[in-house]
């Protein structure tokens, strides 16, 4: 079973930037007070968790866009479906660490994202190469 | 034919393994140096003797190895037992004397008090304990108990605090003739009005201290309703929209407090280089004596001496601060023990 290209990247680009935007505009509100003079901490765990899968997206987007790639075509649905499961269980894990922390009474939330960063970066690596396997295998 | 040489080979196969295997069990002897054919040592250019593989296990020569140095000697046995007691007992000494001069110190100090009480007509204190004994199982083996009216010592002078407050003493005891236990009951009293189950007693110059256990406290001063002994965030228990939007994006400041009374007769003048910290602060109350002794209970409370209420006051600015002594207090001193409900409880 295959799925036009189109669509599976539509529907990743729409993941990845929706719970992008709610990250983001969660750290922001947390920039005033929240870490105290440490927000700086934040960001830094923030944005590499984030940030270069988003501009894969937008790369591939941006040369969709411009005619530079073949946007006809389609996609294995396994893949796709592998890519699109792993992008939301690696994006609720990213959230988790920061909206987890009201329930937690000896959290720690700068260390927290310390901590996380251990089961993060292999599962980014998992995601990453599930999406580039997924923008190479088409028809 | 065949036979025969086969015969006449293993016979002598055998011989070599057996003659080679008592060369391989004994030990490799021989001249240890090389010999000339009248017997006399070979010598280099430089008179020096050349050593065969036996050098090793032979015996020296006295031609060749007189300039050799003697072998050394072997280290005498190290008896570490030994040597570990004289230690300990090296420790031990060193603990009496310590001991021994701060007990000294203390009686010196008691009878300077006694004879100032004396010209002032007021009966001379208690005699000091007798020294502890620095073994707890000397001590019990002789059948003496740990010496009475000991209690650890307050920091002195003591840490400078966030706010402070000077209890007037009509406040702490209508006797005519007060003791130091009168005024600590008082106190103790007020301690429970405010929900202060949890006080520790440390001996000071001239009197005793008593500190309250750490409590979480709001920012007007007041104990938090939920989780006031506990030093931990508070956490969300029933899930509300709003409170779950407003513990996300604001962090709880944590405010904790200390109340410590000292009632002394010396000059109490807090440290400034001296700042608690609020995990060595919240273990106050566990490092001190839950009760007032005798020793120190039975001084006179006199017109010289007088209690002040040194307040610590503790601000952690988000859980992944260190909590920090505020100097100094948004509130002053007799605010904090209205809050705290003491100030009433003693009548003020």
């Amino acid at each position: 079973m295959r799925i036009p290209l189109e669509k599976a990247k539509r529907l990743l680009a729409i993941l990845w930037f929706g719970m992008g935007l709610v990250l983001f505009m969660v750290m922001v509100g947390q920039s005033f007070g929240y870490y105290g003079d440490r927000s700086r901490e934040a960001w830094d765990w923030f944005l590499p968790n984030v940030v270069p899968t988003l501009t894969l997206i937008i790369g591939v987007l941006v040369s969709d866009a411009q005619g530079k790639s073949d946007r006809a075509g389609d996609v294995d649905r396994f893949i796709f479906r592998l890519a699109l499961g792993l992008s939301a269980i690696y994006l609720a894990a990213v959230a988790l660490t920061v909206f987890v922390v009201p329930f937690i009474s000896e959290a720690k939330p700068l260390q927290l994202m310390k901590t996380s960063n251990t089961y993060l970066v292999p599962l980014q690596g998992l995601v990453s190469a599930a999406l580039g396997a997924f923008f190479v295998n088409k028809r | 034919m065949i036979p025969r040489t086969r015969t006449v080979l293993l016979s002598a196969l055998a011989a070599a393994l057996a003659l080679s295997g008592g060369a391989l069990m004994a030990e490799p002897t021989g001249p240890a140096y090389l010999t000339d054919s009248r017997g006399k040592p070979v010598k280099n250019s430089f008179n020096q003797c050349w050593r065969t593989a036996y050098g090793t296990s032979a015996l020296p020569s006295q031609e060749c190895d007189a300039e050799l140095p003697p072998r050394p000697a072997l280290p005498a046995f190290v008896d570490y037992e030994a040597r570990a007691k004289a230690s300990r007992a090296r420790e031990e000494m060193a603990a009496r004397r310590i001991i021994e001069a701060e007990v000294a110190e203390k009686a010196a100090a008691e009878a300077r008090y006694g004879a100032e009480a004396a010209a002032a007509g007021a009966p001379p204190p208690a005699p000091p304990a007798p020294p502890p004994s620095p073994s707890k199982k000397a001590a019990k083996k002789n059948g003496k108990p740990a010496a009475a009216g000991e209690i650890r010592a307050f920091p002195w002078p003591p840490p400078q605090a966030s706010a402070f407050a000077v209890i007037p003493t009509s406040m702490l005891s209508a006797k005519a003739e007060p003791k130091l236990k009168d005024v600590a009951q008082r106190l103790e009293r007020a301690f429970d009005a405010g929900g202060y189950a949890e006080r520790s007693y440390y001996s000071i110059p001239g009197g005793f201290a008593v500190v309250s256990r750490i409590e979480l406290i709001r920012a007007d001063g007041a104990p938090e309703a939920a989780g006031r002994w506990s030093l931990r965030s508070p956490v969300l228990t029933r899930f509300s929209l709003t409170e779950y939007l407003k513990a996300l994006f604001s962090a709880k400041v944590g405010r904790y407090r200390i109340i410590a009374f000292l009632a002394t007769d010396a000059s109490l003048q807090p440290d400034p280089s001296k700042k608690p910290t609020s995990e060595g602060a919240a273990d106050w109350v566990s490092q001190g004596s839950p009760t007032l002794p005798a020793a120190i209970g039975n001084l006179p409370f006199t017109q010289e001496h007088n209690v002040t209420a040194l307040i610590y006051e503790f601000e952690r600015r988000t859980p992944d601060h260190e909590a920090e002594l505020k100097q100094p207090s948004p509130l002053p001193g007799k605010g904090h023990l209205e809050k705290a409900g003491i100030w009433t409880a003693l009548g003020g």
